[in-house]
């Protein structure tokens, strides 16, 4: 009689063990997977909606904190210069580069847009060094020797196949970013496309450490750097018209996702 | 006693797997999920025939209306600029601009195929805010496409999604911003109707040329529908 009840009570304290072990764990585990899961359960409808409210009170003041804005006193100007790239694209740049994708296979594409990219070494390696980013100029050293060798003087990219050797790419512009230099304000290129202020000038450096700038007479440095942007165009048809179609209006569009996608690679 | 140790380990056991998962893996499994169905529905070569493209584009779109919030997105994009919008404009504002977003989002994956796409980590950017980070391989480059994720009444629905840095609602709220600040919402939502209407014709097209390939047995399909 005596053990037996001792049993129970052994018996009840192992379920109590387990119980609270159970309880401890799931809710542990629960809120952990699922925040707020448990607030939620127990919420009247008037409290989830106050918690909505918060929510978008947080979002709005987020969406306050994240933009940038960037100025654009040539709005004018740029608008026309953005309507002759447009312009530009779809009655030279896009034709050329559909009938020359037609006759060049996109694998050889591929290749020289690797050896463009490669013999563009000088200029990530340099900006590197004014980031004080010395693994990157290591790591992207190592991409340029191991490309040139076994990828064949760049054309083939072997290095794809390891994060480590693929650094995020740096540039003039960047670097000035980094160093606390603003925007400035908006400027579209003729033909080169969306800019700013810093930008620009981050170009024209981009241009003096450029080895294709540096052949000589100058015509061929120039078809070099056309071809370039003939081949880059002929494997990305398709996006410019993506985002254009998608757009209520083109030119903000355009404005908005090249600053939004400068200051990623700033932040990089 | 050997009872008792088995039980106390059986409740270890079941408990642990609960343990192990944290919020940032629920986000990622919620994202691989829907992004998996997706893929596998752009994959069926039942799908693949003219006949049944309307099909398979009604299947897209119930996965993809589980993956993202119309509502949130629709209200994130106009920002602070919604106090200025009636009820039933904004009900109308979010109605076009889901209308709109299916659209691009639909002709677009519905011109891909062969792209594979790699899981990335997940980050929790607040306590029910995540962002989970995909890579779309092509043919000749890696695109990174992010996904931003709320847990919001007991499940987790995107809100945003940001293509090589890019985000989506940020980029539209800029457009709508410019446009509000010379119009009114009502001019906003014109704007918007002849938009969603204009967006019609280029899907007829891209199923022309579809079928037009399959005549001609073609295995470039692809590259004629990307034209």
């Amino acid at each position: 009689m005596y053990n037996y009840g001792r049993g129970v009570l052994q018996g009840n304290h192992t379920a109590l063990i387990s119980f609270t072990l159970v309880f401890i764990f799931f809710f542990v585990g629960c809120s952990a997977n699922c925040p707020k899961a448990f607030a939620q359960e127990t919420d009247t409808g008037e409290e989830t909606a106050l918690q909505d409210e918060y929510d978008e009170w947080i979002d709005d003041l987020e969406e306050e904190e994240s933009v940038t804005q960037v100025r654009d006193p040539l709005e004018r100007l740029n608008r026309v210069i953005f309507a002759f790239n447009d312009f530009f694209y779809f009655k030279f740049l896009k034709p050329v580069a559909r009938g020359y994708g037609f006759i060049t296979p996109e694998p050889v594409r591929v290749r020289v847009k690797n050896f463009f990219y490669n013999i563009g070494f000088p200029v990530r390696f340099v900006n590197d060094i004014f980031q004080i980013k010395f693994k990157r100029a290591g790591q992207g050293t190592c991409r340029f020797v191991f490309n040139s060798t076994v990828g064949i003087l760049g054309f083939f990219n072997p290095a794809q196949k390891y994060p480590w050797l693929n650094p995020p790419q740096e540039d003039t512009g960047q670097t000035l970013g980094t160093w606390g230099i603003g925007n400035g304000f908006y400027i579209v290129l003729p033909i080169l496309g969306p800019s700013t202020l810093r930008d620009s000038v981050g170009f024209a450096g981009d241009c003096f450490l450029q080895p294709v700038s540096y052949i000589k007479p100058f015509y061929i440095s120039l078809g070099a750097r056309s071809y370039e942007i003939v081949n880059k165009t002929s494997l990305s048809i398709g996006e410019y018209e993506d985002l254009k179609e998608s757009a209520l209006d083109p030119y903000i569009a355009f404005k908005d996702a090249y600053i939004q996608y400068r200051e990623k690679a700033i932040q990089e | 006693m050997r009872q008792q140790l088995v039980i106390i380990l059986l409740t270890l056991f079941f408990a642990i797997p609960v343990w192990a998962s944290t919020p940032a893996d629920g986000a990622l499994d919620f994202v691989r999920t829907s992004v998996d169905k997706v893929l596998t529905i752009l994959r069926d070569p039942a799908c693949k025939e003219e006949s049944t493209e309307e099909v398979q584009r009604q299947k897209l779109r119930t996965v993809v209306e589980v993956l993202f919030d119309y509502n949130e997105i629709s209200r994130r994009v106009l920002g602070r600029q919604r106090k200025s919008f009636t009820p039933e404009q904004m009900d109308e504002f979010s109605d076009l601009f889901t209308r709109l977003l299916e659209k691009i989002y639909l002709n677009k994956i519905q011109k891909y195929s062969d792209e594979k796409v790699i899981y990335g980590k997940a980050t929790m950017l607040s306590e029910n805010k995540a962002e989970v980070e995909t890579n779309v391989i092509t043919a000749s480059k890696q695109i990174p496409i992010n996904y931003r994720v709320v847990y919001k009444h007991g499940e987790w629905r995107g809100y945003d999604v940001f293509i090589e840095g890019v985000s989506l609602v940020r980029n539209y709220r800029s457009q709508f911003n410019k446009i509000l600040q010379k119009k009114s919402p009502e001019d906003l939502l014109q704007q918007l109707r002849e938009k969603v209407n204009e967006e019609e014709t280029p899907t007829k097209q891209a199923a022309l040329s579809k079928g037009k390939c399959i005549t001609t047995g073609g295995g470039s399909c692809r590259e004629t529908t990307q034209l």
